[in-house]
């Protein structure tokens, strides 16, 4: 496949979607894309309903699971160990510590890792571009518990390793689809545009950013999901986060434990996932 | 002691960890592979079982690899290499699943046909025409998910799994020793090495498998 | 002669389309012979074609082959006894082609130096070389050579019928006349029964013992061989449908001079009024054509503008449309259709009238050509079948 093939897990068209090639990133990214597999040319003319349904079916299911395991917890027969690993502030905290990481991670990527991505395919450092590429390519094959064990023991264990680790492990994905989402822009587009007297300048705010805008988001949202369960691991490094709740159930070998946070991180990784998709289609310029 | 040094002098042991990762891996594969590739021939001309089941195939590969292995192993109450096989099997679905329906759709209608209209069946027609067609996309997705097994099983450590995780779990219990680094670098440049490794199998398989005529 | 495939009442219907796409179609194929199905664009034509062999499934109706209703019995056996040629050609791109020509023999099970005796002897039939050809890939091969191997797929096991969907239309003019002819040279000697599909009536008169020419339902609007269909044409719709040929390109290659063209009234301006009212009074135009001196054409006149008296250089319509002899006839088209008369004036090479062109004129010039296309088609079809040689552009197979 070409350099052309779709990274990550939303080709540009809409089309059947498949892992095609050495390209195509290894998407950590799910089923519930409510852009995915149906959606058709009209869909910006959806009816609110059908919006509705589409946008908020899935969260409504996640709030669902939410609200059994909050009833779970509520009502079951913990034992003390239990109660004092699964208190409320215990979970909202780590819920917030969790999403810390995995915001300011995911935004430090976006600010360094898309200029970069443009920075590589303009004219002058096209020969760099296959590089960075191949690197993002080899980039798949570190294992993310292998990056935030090194940044903890190179740097320092806790919240501040693990962004470090977020970041550096993010930045492959954001970046390739950024290069590649440029890439894949009929140069013809870009002729014609130069043609009509539109500086380079102008050239990528009008026509080549926006047309890469679908593939550099569904970047964003790989890389996003990707943390959300690179930062579990955090807690081996003592970094917070959900990740914290399942570790201390599986010290203490406490199921019930190990259940709520396990559920809890799927839950924020799914429904990460899904808001992503909605501003992905959201965002999607129109005619594509 | 520098890295290399280290690396030499545990090599039998580097050895040893990166076969059972290879083979972890490879169990989970094999089975992903074989229950992916029937899941794909029986949804592909179903739209409505397609969309299902792509779409829990990525809710699965969604979840966070240490909440997956927390789950099975308070699911199936037993550590070991069960429990980490069994969550590589489900994370390797998506991209097996989801190409062999794209090969398989994507096979020229009139080929398909052409297949019928010579007399083959159902059946033969699937495994004569049309999976060897589909074959080289088919894997394609069994090479994605091969180079994702090889990152995912290093967390298998945490429920007992063998692998190189135990070498990047060593080195962050001695986090405070000079050799805590070497053993981390040590497990992940491992799993880095088989990765690239089992993706160039693969690339070579592909290669050998695919006919001439599509090439 | 006896029939080797009857439909009868077949009905197709698709779900969601209020009317079938193959209504009740009652046809009988003789034994031996080549069968046309023609007709235009979504007249159930292929949907007909696809149901002999039920690649699509018939809703009510009846199949018979050799007799036998075969509408209930096993598809894939049905089909292992019918060569089936598309379009497409659908060759399968990983099987060498020696692989493609023997799918439905070894569905059969045949013995293999059975399997090669036989390959050898189609490639050889196709004209094609069984060194060369028989171990590459269907890529390797052009559009015309694909479908020769696509013929001889279907021949394989020596199916007594063989149905083809527009087998030609895919390629090139040449190529495509190339294998018509060698496709019926090569009927000449295997004699099978033959559906072919197309929606070329040119085509369809050459390749065809028999035409079925099909309107919408794939209703049968006639159904007889092409002489007849020719000479007597069945209603409307058919006398239109074997028009739908390249009349336009017709016109554009024929010339002036080579049509005969209309009288028209003339006068002399200089003659007067009255001459010219003579000369309209004694026809059944409208319009008088007044020519000068030198009989070139001037003007245009109506009765109404003759009325009166004085000069007649300035009345009427000045004339415009004006061509010589060498003009196409599509030009002279043209410039009839930017006259207010409806009528081209046609002059000699010193600007004389000649004589004036008329849609008469343009629809009987069409009606020639038509016959001598048909003729030539004919001809063509003839000297194909009586195994002479093929017209100049039609050379055997590289």
């Amino acid at each position: 496949m070409s350099d052309r093939t779709l990274v990550g897990d939303v080709p540009p068209h809409g089309e059947d979607e498949a892992f095609l090639g050495n390209d195509d990133a290894l998407a950590l990214v799910g089923g519930t894309d409510p852009t995915r597999g149906t959606r058709q040319p009209g869909s910006r003319s959806m009816s609110v309903a059908v919006k509705a349904r589409r946008y908020l079916g899935f969260p409504a299911v996640l709030a669902l699971v939410c609200v059994a395991v909050g009833t779970y917890v509520a009502r079951a027969d913990l034992d003390d160990v239990e109660r004092r690993l699964l208190t409320f502030d215990r979970i909202i905290d780590a819920t917030l510590v969790h999403l810390q990481l995995v915001g300011i991670s995911t935004l430090a990527v976006i600010v360094l890792a898309v200029p970069l991505g443009i920075l590589v395919t303009r004219p002058a450092a096209t020969r760099l571009t296959p590089v960075v590429v191949a690197l993002g390519n080899l980039g798949q094959t570190v294992p993310s518990l292998g990056v935030i064990v090194l940044f903890a023991i190179l740097f320092a264990p806790g919240f501040k390793g693990a962004v470090f680790a977020l970041v550096v492990y993010a930045f492959l994905p954001i970046l390739r689809n950024t290069i590649v989402g440029l890439q894949q822009i009929d140069p013809f587009l870009i002729e014609s545009a130069r043609g009509m007297g539109m500086s380079n300048g102008t050239v990528l705010r009008s026509i080549e950013l926006p047309l890469a805008v679908p593939v550099i988001l569904a970047g964003v949202r790989t890389a996003a999901v990707i943390n959300v369960g690179t930062a579990t691991i955090g807690a081996f490094t003592n970094a917070g986060g959900l990740g914290g709740i399942i570790f201390g159930g599986i010290v203490q070998s406490r199921t019930p434990v190990i259940v709520v946070g396990s559920i809890l991180t799927a839950v924020l990784a799914l429904l990460l996932d899904h808001v992503l998709g909605v501003v992905e289609e959201v965002l999607r310029p129109r005619g594509l | 002691m520098n890295f290399v040094e280290y690396a030499v002098e545990n090599y039998d042991r580097l050895l040893e960890l990166s076969l059972d990762h290879l083979a972890v891996v490879l169990v989970g594969l094999l089975i992903g592979g074989v229950i992916g590739i029937a899941l794909g021939i029986t949804v592909y001309q179903r739209p409505h079982l397609r969309n299902a089941v792509l779409n829990v195939c990525g809710v699965i590969l969604t979840v966070p690899s240490l909440a997956m292995y927390a789950l099975l192993l308070s699911l199936l109450g037993t550590i070991g290499a069960m429990p980490v096989i069994v969550a590589l099997v489900l994370y390797s679905l998506l991209p097996i699943v989801r190409n062999t329906v794209t090969g398989l759709s994507g096979v020229d209608a009139a080929i398909v046909e052409s297949a019928k209209g010579v007399g083959m069946g159902r059946w033969r027609r699937l495994l004569s025409i049309e999976f060897p067609l589909a074959w080289p996309v088919v894997l394609v997705g069994v090479r994605v998910s091969a180079v994702l097994l090889v990152g995912v099983a290093a967390l298998g450590t945490i429920i007992g799994g063998p692998g190189l995780g135990e070498l990047i779990f060593a080195g962050l219990r001695v986090i405070t020793s000079p050799n805590a680094v070497n053993l981390a670098l040590l497990g992940t440049l491992g799993v880095v090495v088989i990765g690239m490794l089992l993706d160039a199998a693969f690339l070579l398989l592909s290669r050998l498998t695919t006919s001439k005529g599509v090439r | 002669m006896t029939d080797m495939i009857a439909l009868e009442q077949l009905t197709k219907n698709y779900p969601g389309q209020a009317r079938p796409a193959v209504d009740k179609l009652d046809l009988t194929i003789p034994e031996g012979e080549i069968v046309i199905l023609v007709g235009p664009s979504g007249c159930g034509k292929t949907t007909t074609l696809k149901m002999i062999n039920r690649i699509i499934e018939p809703s009510s109706g009846i199949i018979r082959l050799q007799g036998e209703d075969v509408t209930r019995a096993d598809p894939d056996e049905l089909r292992r006894r019918i060569g089936y040629v598309i379009q497409q050609v659908g060759l399968f791109p990983h099987q060498t082609i020696g692989r493609n020509i023997a799918a439905v023999p070894r569905l059969l099970g045949w013995s293999r130096q059975r399997i090669a005796d036989r390959l050898d002897e189609l490639l050889h039939l196709v004209g094609m070389d069984p060194a060369t050809y028989l171990g590459r890939y269907p890529k390797e091969l052009s559009g015309g050579q694909r479908q020769r191997i696509g013929v001889a797929r279907a021949l394989a096991a020596d199916p007594p019928v063989m149905l083809m969907d527009e087998p030609f239309g895919a390629l090139d003019p040449i190529s495509r006349e190339r294998l018509q002819n060698e496709f019926l040279r090569l009927q000449g000697q295997i004699g099978k029964t033959i559906v072919f599909v197309t929606h070329d009536i040119d085509e369809a008169i050459k390749m065809g013992d028999r035409i079925a020419i099909l309107r919408e339902g794939s209703t049968v609007a006639q159904y007889d061989t092409p002489e007849t269909v020719l000479a007597a044409p069945a209603d409307d719709f058919v006398k239109e449908f074997i028009g739908s040929g390249a009349s336009l390109k017709g016109l554009g290659l024929a010339r002036v001079r080579e049509v005969s063209l209309a009288d028209w009234p003339t006068s002399q301006i200089s003659a007067g009024r009255e001459a010219a009212r003579r000369a309209l009074d004694s026809s059944d135009h409208g319009w008088v054509l007044l020519l000068d001196e030198q009989r070139r054409p001037v003007r245009w006149v109506e009765a109404r503008a003759l009325q009166g008296e004085g000069s007649l250089d300035r009345v009427g319509l000045e004339v415009r449309a004006i061509v010589e002899p060498t003009a196409t006839l599509v030009g002279a088209l043209e410039s009839m259709l930017g006259s207010r008369v409806g009528v081209v004036v046609v002059v000699d090479g010193s600007g004389a009238f000649l004589g004036t062109i008329d849609m008469r004129v343009i629809m009987s010039a069409v009606e020639v050509m038509r016959a001598a296309a048909h003729k030539r088609v004919l001809d063509d079809r003839r000297r194909v079948r009586a195994g002479q040689e093929p017209p100049a552009n039609a050379i055997a197979a590289q």
